[in-house]
């Protein structure tokens, strides 16, 4: 959705007040548009699946679209306090298995749809490659282990012989290098 | 141009992403990523690499593999066929039409041993190197994965050498023999 020129200006807490203050669906979409991804986000490091991700990402929209809107937010400018607990509270729903009732997603559905965004996720697979391939075998390997194995540094620095701050700057560097050349950047 | 005051490095994200922080700092970093469009932007993209490098390793894994990540390949329903060669040694070896994934296990002692290279060579062609490799010492073998084009590569003999190079020059450790055929109606029960 493009941005409106008003909207885009105000912070999160005022979009939150026009939006508690009723009947603002400009501000409505805007703060949806700016919070879908942040919390999809939030989603994803903790559950590592991105339609669980997606679910935590609608659930916890609907929720805060719905307390605002019926004025059960208490204090509107610590919105971000708000947002963080019902991600805390939707993640941890979801590792138990409940889910929210499907009312509030056929009330509120339309302006999620509306917020449907591109994957931010999707990288061409064939560029990935050249670019892990031109990192170092060791660079590659930490990489690997980091975000396939999903090994934290000191289990990787105990396989690979190295101390945890030694992988931390392969990791680091290796990161920085895929990052650049995958966006275009200097390799 | 940025309008945080106070950017997350991206050695802080990266161990976010890994879980690799105290809970008060993971927590803090939590909520300003809720809270800040510029760095949750950087954090996605690292999402999204971390996503890309997983999902390239299913379908494609690199030639030089950790060990652990064989496992993991197991772990998400990868059909992983493997060859487990001694040192001198070789396999007969295929790759099926369900296999997902061929692993060559090459079993050598690595004790001592600071740097290591690959020589690998496909019949009388070139000798392909790949230096400086990393290796878990204590699982004594390293894990080469061939690309998938091996499938339609024609009978051949790869020859696989680990070199460990020293100051005074390189050292073989070990070398390794595939004897490779195409799939068949013989091959079924390899």
């Amino acid at each position: 959705m493009a941005e409106t020129g008003v909207e885009s200006a105000a912070s999160d807490q005022e979009l939150a007040f026009r939006v508690a203050g009723g009947n603002d669906s400009a501000a409505e979409a805007e703060l949806v548009r700016r919070l879908l991804p942040r919390v999809r986000l939030y989603g994803l490091r903790q559950l590592r699946d991105a339609s669980a991700a997606d679910d935590v990402a609608q659930e916890v929209l609907l929720l805060t679209l719905e307390r605002l809107r019926a004025g059960r937010v208490r204090q509107p400018e610590r919105l971000t306090s708000f947002v963080f607990g019902a991600c805390r509270l939707l993640v941890r729903n979801l590792r138990r298995g409940t889910r929210r009732r499907d009312g509030l997603l056929v009330q509120f559905a339309g302006d999620l749809r509306r917020e449907a965004q591109p994957d931010p996720l999707r990288l061409d697979h064939g560029r990935l490659r050249d670019c892990l391939e031109r990192l170092a075998a060791r660079e590659r390997s930490v990489l690997v282990l980091t975000f396939y194995a999903e090994q934290p540094s000191g289990e990787i620095a105990g396989r690979l012989g190295l101390s945890p701050e030694n992988v931390r700057t392969v990791r680091h560097r290796a990161f920085v290098r895929l990052r650049d050349c995958v966006t275009g950047g200097a390799a | 141009m940025s309008d945080c005051l106070r950017p997350v490095s991206d050695e802080t994200l990266l161990e976010w992403w890994t879980g690799e922080l105290a809970a008060p700092e993971r927590r803090r970093i939590d909520q300003h990523l809720l809270a800040c469009a510029h760095c949750s932007a950087r954090a996605a993209q690292l999402a999204g690499l971390a996503h890309g490098v997983r999902s390239l390793v299913n379908a494609e894994p690199p030639m030089v593999l950790p060990p652990l990540a064989v496992e993991k390949l197991r772990h998400e329903g990868r059909r992983v066929r493997e060859y487990r060669i001694a040192p001198g040694g070789g396999v007969q070896c295929t790759v099926g039409p369900d296999d997902d994934v061929v692993v060559a296990r090459l079993a050598v002692d690595l004790e001592g041993v600071s740097r290591l290279d690959v020589a690998m060579r496909i019949g009388d062609g070139p000798e392909h190197r790949l230096s400086e490799i990393p290796f878990d010492r204590a699982a004594s073998e390293v894990v080469l994965s061939p690309p998938p084009d091996v499938r339609a590569l024609p009978a051949h003999v790869a020859t696989v050498r680990l070199l460990a190079i020293d100051p005074a020059g390189e050292r073989l450790l070990g070398e390794y023999r595939l004897n490779h055929s195409p799939w068949g109606p013989d091959r079924r029960a390899s």
